[in-house]
């Protein structure tokens, strides 16, 4: 092995929030080799953004950042050096690709401009590199300002920054988690190629173990700032030996997953508390704890089942198949009702927009987004609709939602009220009211009583999984799992008969996802509703789902049953779908 | 079940949270609003001698028994500033008080109504923005004759629209927010949504508005009574003392200097105060 880019050892990193200390990173150490990619993995919170910031020395400055440790870059010590050597070691070793493109674009210049400031060089080089980036009207590109690209090439554009430069390292956090499939198979690509060609080290940082799987070549589990494992992918993708990465690999769910029942879901959000000080971090939800777990802290070691370095007391011991993998519980409760009265009907729904002008005296132009929709949901059933961004999808749920008016066509809807699920449960709380009183607003034209309203409430928080004496509780003392339960609270409350979800897990952790996945399947089962489910994820339509509807540019290209996804006689546009999911399974048996 | 992760956290520890992001000038600010507010409350009562009466000879310097020196007729300089920091300072506070009301009444009702009568009511109110307010409330006062009660009434017809569209900016702000489109699905009846979705988020602004405006509005009233639109002759008010006196600024300094000096303080603590509050409001 070459001499490794990049060697952190006993990285600390302590950053103040709100006022209190929190060890973000605690004793993390590796080391990337030239041409390596590393995806680091973990939940939200595990520490994997701040590791990234750590490195590029870029932490936070309001946080107070206390950093002990090394962090060496090609031999640059990177803790503790005066600012203009980081500012340098910056501009020509480590590059960064961040998770929001469009704010780390200056909105004011060209793409050329920015570009050229990034890495001084000439015309040739920018367009060589845009085109490598998979850009191939490069020269469009080079000319436009940021607001004029799509998602996916601004995204490219970064990487054709960060390439540009010729970094020995590239820390891409989370990149394509704002992209539709289609759209991260190619970088992902590009990612892979870079390594390849460059000898570029790069470290990906994700929380889709999917993704991980496509991309990287080895992988390090965090949890709580501490690293529970590392080593080849594929090895501790097949035989994990931290109880935690075993959770965690066990948790995610993929094309081929069993939709008859609820998915395997182990959410350990990490607290910080005295045991977890001492001794191991996962002591208080690991299944095979023994008692001086809580008082002597594993170290990392060397195991027997891959190359790599486990830091649990017990990784030698467990053949993982006594291991309780949060087992699957029963099929789902409750008969499924598929033929019911119709709840949703769209037909030859046509939905246009005005352009934004290109030039200020220019005409606008109308762009269709919906060309001739047809679509029936029967109460009880459950159908998804899936595409690449641009296809329609959020338009089509709008429209059904009452929120947008089609412009020819009829849509007819059972609930004169259907109930909307937005992707961010964050924003669509107000922050100021208890989630009570939010949850019980639906329920004021029909409960007059407060002290009923307050039942019914702590009912349904409890038939989201979530504590009736949360009623009391503001959004902000709720974390983003408890605030999509309680939004989800809110929307059947007042039982619906039409439930709508705008990509309600796209930005959530795999075992977040699978939770909320769970929660929504149960309730529409319990309370019989129609649901419709825009995705860009497939995986998560399938197992939504009784029937998948895809959409492009505008028309449903197909519609089938969700078990027939992967028959073959899926048409061209489901399969280019298919084929750009991403999937640890597969990479794991090839 | 799922547990709060902190919900045990009760309101006193969020209000302590907040009152750390005060920062030492936020709370020099706020004491010394505090300590103004309360001195011009009880300025009658704190005077040491009859602002109004001659107790001295005129032109006593700053001295152990006239803290301020005394004026060119030998009032006491010092009670004279005391009443002058009552005067300006209640009234800076009724006008931005009552401008604040009116002001967020008609923008948050314009911002939630939306539509046709938003409109209208943004034109009246760009008709006052658009108009010099100062000037034109000095023109009023210098017709409906010099008074203090006119410079109110003048200033506060002038000032409320500002509040109008701050707060009328704020509501249709949080009114594109999805949680303010959730609970609009949620069916949320008007007055409901108005007050308690939409108000509680523009009130931090418009307090921070406000606090900040409280100097300004000093400022003006001190200008107006500078260029003598305030009260007649004899009463004391910090900017005609100033204005009476400053042909003598470099003999006897104190008598222009030190009313002046109080306005500085009252616009300083005002601001260091509004300062604060944005601090805690806004949490940066």
């Amino acid at each position: 092995m070459d001499d490794p880019v990049l060697t952190v050892s006993r990285l600390r990193v302590v950053l103040a929030r709100n006022g209190e200390r929190h060890r973000v990173l605690d004793e993390i150490s590796f080391a990337v080799a030239p041409g390596e990619i590393l995806a680091v993995v973990g939940e939200s919170g595990a520490g994997k953004s701040t590791l990234g910031a750590a490195i590029q020395g870029l932490l936070p400055s309001d946080a107070a950042p206390e950093v002990s440790g090394s962090i060496r870059l090609t031999g640059l010590e990177i803790v503790g050096s005066p600012p203009h050597l980081l500012r340098s070691a910056r501009r020509l070793l480590v590059r960064a690709v961040p998770q929001d493109p469009m704010g780390a674009l200056n909105p004011t210049m060209t793409i050329r401009r920015q570009l050229h400031e990034s890495a001084d060089c000439d015309e040739a080089l920018i367009l060589e590199s845009l085109r490598r980036a998979g850009l191939s009207d490069e020269r469009r590109i080079a000319g436009a300002h940021p607001h004029r690209l799509s998602g996916g090439e601004r995204q490219r554009v970064l990487i054709a920054m960060a390439m540009m430069a010729r970094p020995k390292l590239l820390i891409a956090d989370e990149p394509t988690t704002a992209l539709d499939v289609t759209t991260q198979a190619q970088l992902l690509q590009i990612v892979r190629d870079l390594a390849r060609e460059e000898q570029t080290a790069i470290i990906y940082i994700t929380h889709d173990l999917n993704v991980a799987a496509a991309v990287a070549d080895r992988v390090m589990v965090l949890f709580g700032g501490r690293m529970a494992e590392i080593g080849s992918l594929r090895q501790v993708a097949r035989n994990p030996r931290h109880p935690y990465s075993a959770n965690l690999f066990a948790a995610r769910y993929d094309l081929d997953t069993d939709r008859s029942r609820p998915l395997p879901t182990h959410r350990a959000a990490f607290r910080h508390d005295e045991t977890s000080d001492r001794g191991c971090g996962y002591f208080l939800r690991c299944q095979i704890a023994r008692s001086d777990c809580s008082s002597i802290r594993p170290r990392e070691r060397r195991v027997q089942a891959h190359s790599g370095l486990v830091a649990c007391h017990r990784s030698d011991e467990m053949p993982l198949a006594i291991l309780p993998v949060a087992a699957p519980r029963d099929a789902w409760a409750g008969e499924e009702v598929t033929a019911g009265p119709v709840a949703l009907e769209l037909m030859d729904v046509h939905k246009r927009f005005l352009a934004d002008r290109e030039r200020v005296w220019e005409r606008r132009r109308l762009i269709p987004a919906l060309r001739g929709v047809n679509l029936s949901i029967a109460l009880g059933q459950s159908v998804a609709v899936v595409g690449e961004s641009g296809s329609g999808k959020s338009t089509l749920l709008k429209i059904a939602a009452g929120l947008v008016a089609a412009d020819s066509g009829r849509v007819s809807c059972l609930d004169p009220r259907p109930q909307v699920i937005f992707q961010d449960p964050v924003s669509a709380l107000t922050p100021w009211l208890p989630i009570g009183e939010q949850i019980g607003e639906r329920l004021r034209p029909h409960v007059t009583s407060a002290a009923e309203r307050r039942r019914r409430v702590g009912e349904t928080l409890q038939s989201v999984g979530l504590d009736p004496s949360l009623m009391h509780a503001l959004p902000s003392e709720l974390s983003v799992g408890q605030c999509q339960r309680a939004i989800v609270a809110r929307a059947v409350v007042v039982p619906p008969k039409l439930l709508l979800c705008d990509e309600p897990i796209s930005a959530m952790d795999v075992p977040l996802a699978a939770a909320t996945l769970n929660l929504l399947n149960d309730l529409r089962r319990r309370l019989g509703l129609a649901m419709l489910f825009v995705t860009h994820d497939l995986a998560a339509a399938r197992i939504i789902a009784d029937r998948i509807i895809v959409l492009n540019k505008g028309e449903v290209v197909e519609e089938f049953e969700a078990n027939m996804l992967q028959s073959p006689s899926r048409g061209a546009v489901t399969r280019a779908l298919i084929e750009a999911c991403p999937s640890l399974d597969a990479m794991i048996a090839g | 079940m799922i547990r709060g992760m902190n919900a045990q956290t009760n309101s006193l520890a969020r209000l302590y949270d907040g009152l750390r992001l005060v920062g030492w000038s936020g709370w020099v600010g706020i004491v010394g609003v505090f300590l103004i507010t309360i001195v011009a409350l009880l300025a009658p009562w704190l005077t040491p001698h009859d602002p109004y009466a001659r107790i001295a000879e005129g032109y006593l310097p700053p001295s152990g028994t006239h803290w301020f020196g005394t004026d060119e007729v030998g009032r006491d300089l010092f009670a004279r500033v005391l009443v002058g920091v009552q005067s300006t300072w209640l009234s800076s506070l009724a006008v931005i008080i009552f401008s604040l009301v009116l002001g967020s009444f008609v923008g948050v009702v314009s911002g939630a109504i939306g539509g046709k009568v938003d409109f209208t009511v943004q034109r009246i109110v760009d008709l006052f923005l658009v108009l010099p307010s100062t000037m034109i409330a000095l023109a009023a006062v210098a017709v409906l004759g010099p008074s203090l009660l006119h410079s109110i009434i003048a200033l506060a017809t002038f000032w409320w629209p500002w509040y109008a569209r701050v707060s009328r900016d704020e509501i249709r702000r949080l009114y594109a927010r999805p949680h303010v489109e959730a609970a609009r699905a949620a069916g949320v009846a008007a007055p409901r949504l108005i007050l308690r979705y939409l108000l509680p988020g523009a009130v931090p602004s418009l307090i921070i508005a406000a606090t900040l405006d409280v100097s300004n509005m000093v400022m003006a009233l001190s200008v107006m009574s500078f260029l003598g639109l305030g009260q007649p002759a004899p009463s004391a008010e910090l900017g005609a003392m100033t204005a009476r006196s400053l042909d003598s600024l470099t003999v006897f300094w104190w008598i222009p200097m030190l009313p002046a000096v109080a306005l500085f303080f009252l616009c300083l603590f005002s601001n260091l105060a509004g300062d604060g509050l944005r601090a805690v409001l806004k949490g940066t």
